[in-house]
């Protein structure tokens, strides 16, 4: 039994299921963040006291090279994705070990910025403008070992795909580019509005 | 599916089945159990309301004092809304309802991600799982309402915290099931299925999913937060300055922050939870709508209106939930808007209720179960939806809000509505599902008791909600002289509340009979001289892949008393002359 | 096939470069005080939709893609300005912020109408 448009495009849709599938929940995402910042607004605007509330304390420089990282990750990613349309697996296996490390670098640096606040005595509970940066950084975060989770299922065992049905497997990859860099997408918009503005 | 279906284990085959039919009847058999578990809870309330301070009899020793504590009330009370709404309804119309007939009326072999699917099933059973583990707790299962709204809601007892984090599991499982009904009624319908083809009910549940997938992010940014601050004290929603108990215990030198702000909470929960009312209501009406074109042996009346209808409800459902905020102190230019909004959004409702009667109109009527409950949904449904305009404009919201009489207008709409829907439609699908027909006598005995004990429970209230007892008052109202003329409806209410329950007894006798009792020899696929493709395929149908031919639509979905045809309704899925 | 191909690694050589002069841009900008502050805070946001939209169009193929997605994805911004906006313009009268806040810097509640509570606090909390 086999689930019709799969790989194939439906003509009058001119997608696969798997295209729309991850559209979708990139529009409930949307929607997610939608609420986070929307209370971050609600929040700020409502208190005339946010400018003492520490946006000083976080480091310019470190979120910088983050955001850095992070874009380097979704260049390496859609190239990925690339090098499966060009027919060489071993240029994947590089650009997405490119990724995967550049994700993890996020990771680190994101830790090193926590565990300094934390050494400050600075916590989510200090105050609302803490509560905000902890809260949808936390959350960001979370979306991005979800993304390390699916890429490196897909350098690591999934490769297999590869083998036995190229094209389903190139799909399967241009949908966590997708999903990738949407997390990129996401922090284009939390890195200014928590560190800078 | 590289295994037949013989080679599948026992484990795959019925707890971890990838399969739409298999999974529907996963989410049916667990909501209805949900369900009932939630009715039992009201009825343990009503106990309280009709004879306050009076020991329960029966189950009284599971309480303290064998009563009901004001405390327990509330917990109840909570628990009640949240387990009928997201643990019984909504699974059942969508997860059981959705899953089951959607590949089935489209034409498909499965959902587009059967293995989303069956993940969709399991997210839900957990999330239930950690609902109701609350009430296992010290301080019980959560009682700050099914709104949960803070400052209560963040200080409460543990209970909160697991709704929180079984609200997490069934929002997940509410997006993956919902991307998965909107990718499959988009890409896999049939050859010949065009749009304006597709029976009411597809229409309705691709509208239904989609206000899922974009309503209910927010809900969960909100009990995120709310998690926030329950576990890690932040004050997201504690404002400063609050006193539980004469004690200050947020601002400067408290545990929490403060500067939080109540009212973001509710924004964001509303802005789910008004959507969620039209989820709950839209899939009803596409169940109606089938079973009224088949006892009618007409097509639905207004196929067109009924489709702009329910993409104008769809849209216009996410601009209308501040109406349920008209007391918080919002500014005129706000509650202005949303008066507008929602005074609009009534408008699609009505229109398509109107169709549904129009479409009785001239029909060869046919009085089997399924047709009498959704010939009763008619009146019951208008009757919720007519109580909601005051409630809608916010000079008589100002005295109506908070009391017995917006109960009484959301259960008309879910209960005699929702509910009445759900019944109709298992009556309806019953032959489908099982290749055996539910016994009409039990079927009518109980739909007359319940259309009847239904009316008894929640026409009071509405007398009861204008002379202004308030809701959530664990003695009912008795402490109030306002309520004093009405109060001695509690009684009749809660004996009605009881009798519904009796009266459901002959359904659950006619599904174990039905279900034990052998099959006949040869079983019609389409006992009901439907026209819609789900009758196209054997009952039950094929275990992988539905249908023995792949069908074809060569026609609209009701083309029912055809003029010079020897039959009153040619199916869409045959191919005939035309 | 191979030379659109091509020329797409060309296009998200360029994308990339152009995101990180943006991020640069983008945090020197922060470093500049404007008279106004709501010039600041437009120039950052600004920006951050230039960047978004590189992303957006070129590694996640939005500018050459199917009418449904681009469907709903136009109702999915729509209800995100909703949410976004609705919730902060809530008391239209007053888009400021409430003159006292209980409770901060030292601030101690005192029992018995000696505590002043001005009408702001009562309905927004």
């Amino acid at each position: 039994m086999k689930i019709p448009y799969n790989e194939d495009l439906r003509p009058d849709t001119g997608l696969y299921n798997a295209k729309l599938g991850i559209w979708l929940f990139l529009a409930s995402e949307v929607m997610l963040f939608g609420g986070l910042f929307s209370a971050y607004i609600m929040l700020r605007l409502s208190d005339p006291n946010w400018a003492n509330y520490g946006q000083s304390a976080l480091s310019v420089p470190l979120a910088t090279l983050n955001t850095a990282v992070l874009i380097t990750s979704s260049v390496t990613m859609v190239m990925s994705w690339v090098s499966l349309k060009l027919k060489d697996l071993n240029k994947y296996s590089f650009y997405m070990g490119l990724t995967l490390l550049c994700s993890f670098g996020f990771l680190i640096i994101k830790y090193i910025e926590y565990t300094s606040k934390f050494n400050h005595g600075l916590f989510p509970s200090t105050n609302n403008f803490l509560a905000v940066y902890f809260t949808l950084t936390g959350l960001h975060a979370i979306h991005v070992i979800a993304g390390i989770l699916v890429n490196g299922y897909f350098f690591g065992p999934g490769k297999k795909m590869w083998n036995t049905e190229p094209e389903r497997f190139t799909n399967r990859i241009e949908i966590a580019g997708l999903y990738w860099h949407f997390v990129d997408l996401v922090w284009i918009f939390l890195f200014p509005a928590l560190y800078l503005l | 599916m590289s295994k037949t279906q013989n080679e599948d284990s026992f484990w795959r085959k019925y707890i971890f089945s990838i399969d739409h039919k298999v999974i529907g009847i996963q989410y049916g058999v667990t909501s209805l159990l949900f369900l009932f578990f939630g009715f039992s809870l009201i009825m343990v309330m009503r106990w309280q309301l009709a004879y306050p301070n009076t020991e329960i009899p029966l189950i009284g020793w599971m309480f303290e004092n064998r009563m009901l504590s004001p405390d327990m009330y509330n917990s109840f009370g909570a628990m009640h809304g949240t387990i009928m709404i997201f643990l019984g309804v909504v699974p059942i119309i969508v997860g059981a309802y959705g899953n089951y007939l959607i590949p089935l009326q489209i034409g498909a072999p499965d959902m587009a991600f059967p293995k989303l699917n069956m993940v969709s099933y399991w997210c839900f059973f957990v999330g239930g799982i950690f609902m109701l583990s609350g009430f296992f707790l010290p301080g019980g299962a959560a009682n700050s309402g099914w709104t949960s709204y803070p400052p209560l809601a963040d200080i409460a007892t543990t209970g909160q915290t697991v709704w929180l984090f079984g609200m997490v599991f069934l929002i997940t499982s509410s997006l993956l099931g919902s991307i998965n009904i909107i990718v499959t009624i988009i890409q896999l319908r049939t050859e010949g299925l065009t749009w304006m083809r597709l029976p009411f009910f597809i229409w309705a549940q691709l509208i239904t999913s989609f206000l899922l997938v974009l309503a209910f992010p927010p809900l969960e940014a909100a009990g995120i937060f709310q998690l926030m601050d329950r576990l890690a004290f932040t004050s997201f929603f504690m404002p400063s300055g609050l006193i539980v108990g004469g004690e200050v215990i947020s601002g400067a030198g408290t545990a929490y922050a403060g500067g939080g702000s109540p009212l973001l909470w509710q924004h964001l929960f509303w802005f789910l939870a008004h959507p969620e009312v039209y989820v709950l209501i839209l899939p009803a009406f596409g169940i109606i709508g089938e079973i009224i074109t088949n006892n009618t042996r007409k097509p639905l009346w207004g196929y067109k209106i009924l489709v702009y209808s329910v993409f104008f409800l769809g849209f216009m459902s996410f601009i209308v939930w501040a109406h349920h905020m008209f007391l918080t102190g919002m500014g005129q230019t706000m509650s202005v808007f949303f008066a507008i909004t929602t005074m609009i959004i009534s408008i699609p409702s009505v229109v398509i209720l109107t169709c549904l009667i129009i479409s009785l109109w001239g029909g060869s009527i046919r009085y089997n179960t399924p047709m009498l409950f959704a010939l009763s949904f008619l009146p019951m449904f208008a009757m919720g939806g007519v109580t909601g305009l005051p409630l809608g404009i916010p000079l008589s919201d100002i005295h109506l809000h908070d009391t017995y009489y917006v109960i009484s207008h959301f259960h008309y709409v879910v209960a005699p509505g929702t509910i009445f829907a759900i019944f109709a439609g298992i009556y309806y699908w019953f032959p489908k599902i099982t290749g055996k027909k539910l016994n009409e006598v039990l079927g009518k005995i109980h739909f007359i008791f319940s259309l009847i004990f239904m009316n008894g429970i929640f026409f009071p209230m509405l007398i009861q909600g204008l002379a202004g007892v308030s809701r959530r008052l664990a003695d009912g109202g008795e402490s109030y002289a306002h309520a004093q003329s009405v109060i001695h409806y509690n009684e009749f209410m809660s004996i009605s509340a009881w009798l519904l329950a009796l009266a459901q007894l002959p359904f659950i006798i006619n599904i174990i009979m039905t279900i034990i009792k052998k099959k006949d020899k040869v079983v019609d696929s389409n006992p009901w001289n439907a026209t819609t493709m789900e009758w196209a395929c054997p009952s039950p149908p094929v275990a992988h892949g539905n249908f023995e031919t792949q069908p074809v639509a060569y026609r609209g979905p009701y083309e029912y008393s055809v003029p010079d045809k020897d039959i009153d309704f040619c199916p869409q899925f045959e191919k005939g002359d035309k | 096939m191979s030379s659109d191909i091509k020329h797409h690694i060309k296009i998200y050589r360029n994308v990339f470069i152009g995101l990180l002069l943006f991020t640069g841009l983008t945090v020197g900008a922060s470093y500049i005080n404007f008279s106004v502050i709501w010039v600041g805070i437009g120039l950052g946001i600004l920006i951050a939709f230039v960047k978004g939209y590189l992303v957006a169009s070129n590694f996640m193929h939005l500018n050459n893609e199917k009418s449904l997605i681009y469907t709903i994805l136009a109702f999915t911004v729509l209800f995100f300005v909703v949410v976004f906006f609705v919730p902060s313009i809530w008391n239209t009268q007053e888009l400021h912020s409430p003159e006292h806040i209980p409770m901060q810097n030292g601030e101690v509640f005192k029992e018995n109408n000696q505590q002043n509570y001005h009408q702001e606090d009562g309905g927004h909390h």
